[in-house]
């Protein structure tokens, strides 16, 4: 779906900038972002105007509701020099700022440009739905092994376009410098890849164990929250439970090692969340005595972790914990 | 097929309304989409009424306009150099929160204009620089 205007005299910028913003409205465009949407397109369109050449611009909506796309074409003398034209303060035209491709871009989320001399000028940008602010709380509590300069533990948390959230802590297996890279290759991964569903990021995380770190491995607790449902894989000694009325909860996780030996089948836990639940992921620096342990109602998340990790920090090892809850609403929302 | 507006009569059409508010000032707005054309009419425009009425000062006032780009910016730079050759300073007045907030997230600047954040404020302005206050009349 989409449309293109064609712009042939000053006049048309007035109504491609009209057009486009009726139409970004509808899909959810709305105060800044749109302000910032419209005022690029106005330089833009402008600019095929400015420059004495005619051409098209071409809009269509972005898949999954990521956002929207514009595509300026004009059959003009093309830009000589596109780093200085990018540059504040340089113009051919006579009486004209010359900023408007350096503040187009920096109004919009993506800006590509491509000319060539006496053939013309492509430009696209896109611009992006403005992300949710999170309904989770984290905090994050790690220390590396005291004999060690490096942390073999690694985190993430991370909030989707469609406000779903990717959250785990990875374990490289044991200490320093070689268990650091192959936890921070999994935290790569894992925030590339966080569309994906659990099974297969944990798939791709072991392919490239494989094929880069032959004979390391990891332990991992990767969960996703979708609406209010918590998706939960755990692999190796990285585990979660989730503390709700006063009761701790174990998510049942899968034994073997992530990259070294795993089971073909690794299972996936799913329950429901509710607004009070406690989530709280660790590795095994941080000893299971946990499970037993009364954990105080806070939303003080950060005062939490570390709390909880001086208490059941095990003497060795890299230990990491992570908690998470959901945002308590203010009245005003 | 009928056209009963044509379309480059449409881009002229830009009702200027110029007012005297006090002694040394006038008052205007613009409206609409300003393109090159438009503006060139509005500063002849102008610079007629600041001719034909004894004034040091005019305010523009620019509630109505919901996008300022770099070319529009350029041009009221222009309309104010224009009419500064004939000794009236220009003050702009009402630039909308959005507006002003996307100006300085793409960082488009208008240094050389005196800027008040509404008509009240560059009435005040204009007060103040002519050696006038504004006071309340016992009764």
């Amino acid at each position: 779906m989409g449309f293109s205007i064609a712009i042939r005299k000053e006049l048309d910028v007035g109504k491609c900038v009209g057009a486009i913003k009726v139409y970004a409205n509808e899909l959810g465009f709305k105060d800044s972002a749109a302000s910032l949407l419209s005022f690029a397109i106005s330089e833009l369109a402008g600019n095929i105007v400015k420059h004495g050449s005619s051409g098209e611009v071409v809009v269509q909506a972005l898949p999954k509701g990521k956002g929207i796309k514009i595509e300026f074409n004009d059959l003009g003398k093309g830009i000589k020099d596109i780093d200085k034209a990018m540059e504040d303060g340089y113009t051919t035209v006579n009486g004209s700022l010359g900023i408007g491709l350096g503040v187009a871009r920096r109004a919009v989320d993506d800006f590509k440009i491509w000319s060539q001399a006496e053939v013309g000028t492509r430009i696209t940008i896109e611009k992006w739905f403005p992300v949710r602010e999170s309904r989770y709380n984290y905090s994050v509590f790690t220390k590396p092994d005291d004999m060690y300069q490096q942390n073999g533990d690694n985190y993430v948390f991370h909030q989707l376009l469609n406000g779903d959230i990717v959250f785990a802590v990875i374990d490289g297996l044991g200490e320093g410098y070689k268990a650091n890279k192959i936890a921070t290759m999994a935290q790569d991964y894992i925030l590339n890849n966080a569309n994906a569903e659990l099974k297969s990021i944990a798939e791709g995380i072991s392919k490239r164990v494989k094929s880069r770190f032959k004979g390391k491995g990891m332990s991992i607790a990767l969960c996703k929250v979708k609406e209010n449902r918590l998706f939960f894989l755990g692999i190796g000694d990285c585990e979660c439970f989730i503390r709700r009325l006063g009761r701790n909860t174990q998510l049942k996780g899968n034994k073997g090692v992530l990259g070294l030996y795993e089971r073909t089948r690794a299972m996936v836990s799913e329950v429901e969340i509710l607004p009070k639940d406690l989530i709280v992921l660790f590795t095994d620096g941080i000893s299971s005595g946990i499970y037993t342990h009364n954990i105080k109602e806070s939303e003080d998340l950060s005062e939490l972790s570390s709390e909880l990790f001086e208490h059941y920090r095990r003497p060795s090892g890299d230990a990491t914990i992570m908690l998470v809850k959901q945002r308590v609403k203010n009245e005003k929302e | 097929m009928d056209v009963a507006i044509n379309e480059n009569e449409m881009s002229f059409e830009a009702p200027l309304v110029v007012s005297k508010v006090f002694e040394n000032c006038l008052y205007s707005g613009f409206f609409g989409r300003l393109d090159s054309e438009r503006v060139k009419v509005i500063t002849e425009r102008m610079l007629e009424a600041v001719e034909s009425v004894d004034c040091d000062y005019i305010i523009i006032d620019m509630s109505n306009i919901d996008l300022i780009d770099s070319a529009i910016a350029a041009h009221l730079m222009r309309i104010s150099r224009s009419l500064k050759f004939s000794g009236v300073e220009v003050i702009l007045c009402g630039i909308r929160g959005f507006v002003a907030q996307t100006m300085s997230t793409v960082d488009i600047q208008l240094n050389e204009l005196v800027i008040q954040k509404d008509l009240l404020k560059a009435l005040d302005f204009v007060y103040n620089a002519s050696g006038y206050k504004l006071v309340a009349v016992d009764k």
